[in-house]
C-alpha cells in the first residue's frame, strides 16, 4: 500500500514548509511496529494540491482511487496508518468501500479515480466493487 | 599536457538502461561528463574513481519532461500566470529549474513562456552553470489569434499566415528553441472550448514552415479532432494534450509516427477534474464544463495511440495551485494506470525517448557507453513500484553532466540502515526502512 504525505505543507508558510511531513512521518514511523501484519510504502511527494488546508495526506494503491485528506497533524498518525490499512484492504479504494477512521471522515478534500487499461474483449480489467454494494465513484 | 579524467564508480547497482532490456547487477563508470564503461568495468579503467556503493540501488538515466513551463507560477488561476511582475516571475523560474533538476528532470522541453525571454535566459543560465537547472530547449509566449487565447496577457497574437510568419521571426530573434501554437480552447476559460479550433490551415502552414527553415521546431496546444489533423498535415513537430484525436487523426498520427510526438499533459486533466476543489473548482464544477468528457475521451484515444506505437511523452503542464511543480513524476504513474503502460514503457517514453525529443537520441536517455552521464541513484525499484520516483528521498543522487546536483550525505554518515520496525514501515522494494527522518 502506498501512503502519500506531503513534503512541502504548509506551502504558504515559507519558515514552517515541510514541518508537517517530517512530523508526520515520524509519527507514523513510530506507532507503525505497534501494528501487525502490514506493510506500508511512505511517499514524501511534493506536493498533493490540497495546500488552503495544510496538513495533506492521500493514501492510494495500484488501480485504486486516491484519497487525499487534509488538515492533519502527527496526532492523527494512528487514523491516517488505519486509513492507509482498510484502504489497502479493500478493493476500489472508494471511501465507500472501507471504513473510514472517525477522525478523518470530514476531512476527505478530493477523491481521484482510475481506470486501468482495457483488455481486447473490452474488460477494462479494473476491479469491481460487489453489484449489490454501492458503486464506486461520484 | 593530457587534462585529468575526472572519475566517479557506482558499484553495485541495478542498471536500468533505457534499451528495454531487464534492469540487471553491475557497475557504472562515468569519466568526465559521459558514461565511459556499464556492466563489467575493469579495476584498471576505474583506477582513481570516486566510488558511490549502489548496494542494489537502482541506476538510471535522468527524466525528461516533455510539456515544461518554467514560468507558470503554481497560480490558483490562469490569470496569475500573466500579473506576476518581471522580476519575481524571473526568481520563480529560476526555482522552477532547480524543481525539475531536484525532482530527477534532467531533460526538459518548454511548451511556453508567460513573458517574451523568461525561458530563454534561464536555458542560458543553466547552460551557462550559472543557475542549477535541467537541460532545455526554451520557448517564448505562446501564439494565438485574434479571439483564440487563452490566457491573453502572456500571448502574443497573430493573425493570418504573413501574422504568423512575422510572430515567428520575432520569436526567433528572441532566441527560443520552439515555437508554440495555442489551436485550441480549454475549458476552465469557460469561453474557450477545447473542441474549438481557431488557427486556420494557412496560419498553421505559414508559421511551420517559417519555423522550419530557421531551424526551430513547433509545439502546439491542440486538444480538438481538427487540431490534431492539423498539426500532422502542416507537420507540427509535437502535439500537445490530442484529447479528441478522431479515427483519420488517428490514422494520419500512426502514418507519421516516425516524427511525431505527442505529449497529452495527463495531470492537468486529472487534477482539474478531481483535485482542485480546494481551490475553488469542484468536481461537480469541472464535470459540469467537460473535463470528465475529455479525461475519458482522452484516455481512450491515447491507449489506442499507445496500441499503434505512437510516441507518447510524459510532461504534465505543472505549475498551477493543484498542479505545482516538483509532482512531475506523477504523469509516469497515469502511463501505467490510465494509458495502460508497463513501468519500463513509462520509463523509456520518459528517458530514452526524451533523448530523442531532446534531438539528442544519441547521447542523452540511455544509460549506454558513450551516452552523456545524466543519471539517478534511486533507492527503490521503479519497476515495481513507479510513484517511488515522486519521492525526492529516494532519488538518492542526481547528476548531471558528470557532476553531481545531489549526493546522499547518509552514505558518506552512517552505515547501512538497520532493519528497525521493518516488518511493517517499509520500502515495496528495498528491504530496509522506507523513511529515515
Amino acid at each position: 500500500m502506498t501512503l502519500l504525505i506531503c513534503r512541502t505543507c504548509p506551502r504558504y508558510d515559507p519558515r514552517a514548509s515541510g514541518e508537517f511531513g517530517r512530523r508526520l512521518t515520524a509519527a507514523i514511523t513510530e506507532i507503525a511496529p505497534d501494528e501487525t501484519g502490514a506493510t506500508v510504502a511512505i511517499r514524501n511527494v511534493q506536493c498533493l494540491g490540497g495546500c488552503p488546508v495544510d496538513g495533506v495526506a492521500a493514501v492510494d494503491g495500484p488501480q485504486k482511487a486516491r484519497v487525499r485528506f487534509t488538515g492533519l497533524d502527527e496526532s492523527d498518525a494512528t487514523a491516517v496508518l488505519a486509513a492507509a490499512l482498510a484502504h489497502d484492504a479493500c478493493l476500489t479504494g472508494a471511501p465507500d468501500d472501507w471504513e473510514i477512521p472517525a477522525e478523518l471522515a470530514d476531512r476527505i478534500s478530493s477523491v481521484t479515480f482510475k481506470r486501468a487499461p482495457r483488455s481486447q474483449d473490452g474488460d477494462d480489467g479494473a476491479p469491481r466493487p460487489d453489484p449489490a454494494g454501492s458503486p464506486p465513484g461520484p | 599536457m593530457p587534462v585529468p579524467t575526472e572519475k566517479t564508480l557506482f558499484r553495485n547497482v541495478s542498471i536500468l538502461d533505457s534499451t528495454g532490456a531487464d534492469p540487471y547487477p553491475g557497475d557504472v563508470l562515468v569519466e568526465n561528463d559521459r558514461i565511459a564503461a556499464v556492466g563489467t568495468v575493469e579495476p584498471s579503467r576505474a583506477e582513481g574513481a570516486r566510488v558511490i556503493e549502489g548496494r542494489g540501488r537502482t541506476l538510471m538515466s535522468g527524466l525528461c519532461d516533455a510539456h515544461t513551463h518554467f514560468t507558470w507560477n503554481n497560480s490558483a488561476d490562469l490569470d496569475g500566470l500573466g500579473t506576476m511582475p518581471v522580476e519575481e516571475h524571473l526568481l520563480f523560474s529560476i526555482e522552477s529549474a532547480r524543481t525539475y533538476i531536484d525532482s530527477g528532470y534532467t531533460m526538459c522541453l518548454g511548451a511556453a513562456s508567460a513573458k517574451d525571454r523568461l525561458d530563454v535566459v534561464c536555458r542560458d543560465a543553466i547552460n551557462s552553470g550559472r543557475i542549477p537547472g535541467p537541460r532545455y530547449l526554451a520557448n517564448g509566449p505562446e501564439i494565438a489569434v485574434t479571439g483564440g487565447a487563452l490566457i491573453k496577457s502572456i500571448t502574443k497574437f497573430a493573425d493570418g499566415p504573413e501574422g504568423m510568419r512575422k510572430a515567428v521571426r520575432e520569436l526567433v530573434e528572441l532566441g527560443v528553441d520552439q515555437i508554440k501554437l495555442s489551436m485550441t480552447g480549454e475549458e476552465i476559460t469557460g469561453t474557450q472550448h477545447a473542441e474549438d479550433t481557431y488557427f486556420s490551415d494557412e496560419e498553421v502552414a505559414a508559421a511551420v514552415t517559417e519555423a522550419h527553415r530557421r531551424g526551430k521546431r513547433v509545439c502546439a496546444h491542440a486538444r480538438s479532432a481538427e487540431s490534431v489533423k492539423m498539426c500532422v498535415r502542416n507537420k507540427v513537430d509535437i502535439v500537445y494534450h490530442a484529447s479528441f484525436t478522431d479515427a483519420e487523426g488517428m490514422d494520419m498520427l500512426e502514418a507519421n509516427k516516425d516524427w511525431v510526438f505527442v505529449a497529452p499533459g495527463l495531470n492537468w486533466l486529472v487534477a482539474t477534474l478531481y483535485e482542485a476543489e480546494s481551490f475553488g473548482f469542484p468536481q461537480e464544477a469541472a464535470e459540469a464544463v467537460g473535463y470528465k468528457k475529455e479525461l475519458d475521451t482522452a484516455v481512450e484515444g491515447l491507449r489506442e495511440m499507445h496500441r499503434r506505437g505512437i510516441k507518447l511523452l510524459p510532461g504534465g503542464d505543472y505549475g498551477f495551485a493543484w498542479t505545482p511543480h516538483g509532482t512531475y513524476a506523477r504523469d509516469l504513474e497515469h502511463f501505467v494506470e490510465l494509458l495502460g503502460f508497463t513501468p519500463m514503457e513509462a520509463i523509456i517514453s520518459a528517458t530514452a525517448w526524451g533523448g530523442e525529443i531532446m534531438l539528442r537520441p544519441d547521447e542523452l536517455g540511455k544509460v549506454q557507453p558513450g551516452y552523456l552521464a545524466d543519471l539517478l541513484l534511486v533507492d527503490g525499484d521503479p519497476l515495481a513500484d513507479i510513484a517511488v520516483l515522486q519521492d525526492h528521498a529516494k532519488l538518492n543522487y542526481i547528476m548531471k553532466d558528470g557532476r553531481f546536483h545531489k549526493e546522499h550525505a547518509a552514505d558518506d554518515r552512517t552505515p547501512p540502515a538497520p532493519q528497525v520496525a521493518a516488518d511493517l514501515v517499509r520500502d515495496m522494494a528495498e528491504p530496509v526502512v522506507a523513511h529515515r527522518p
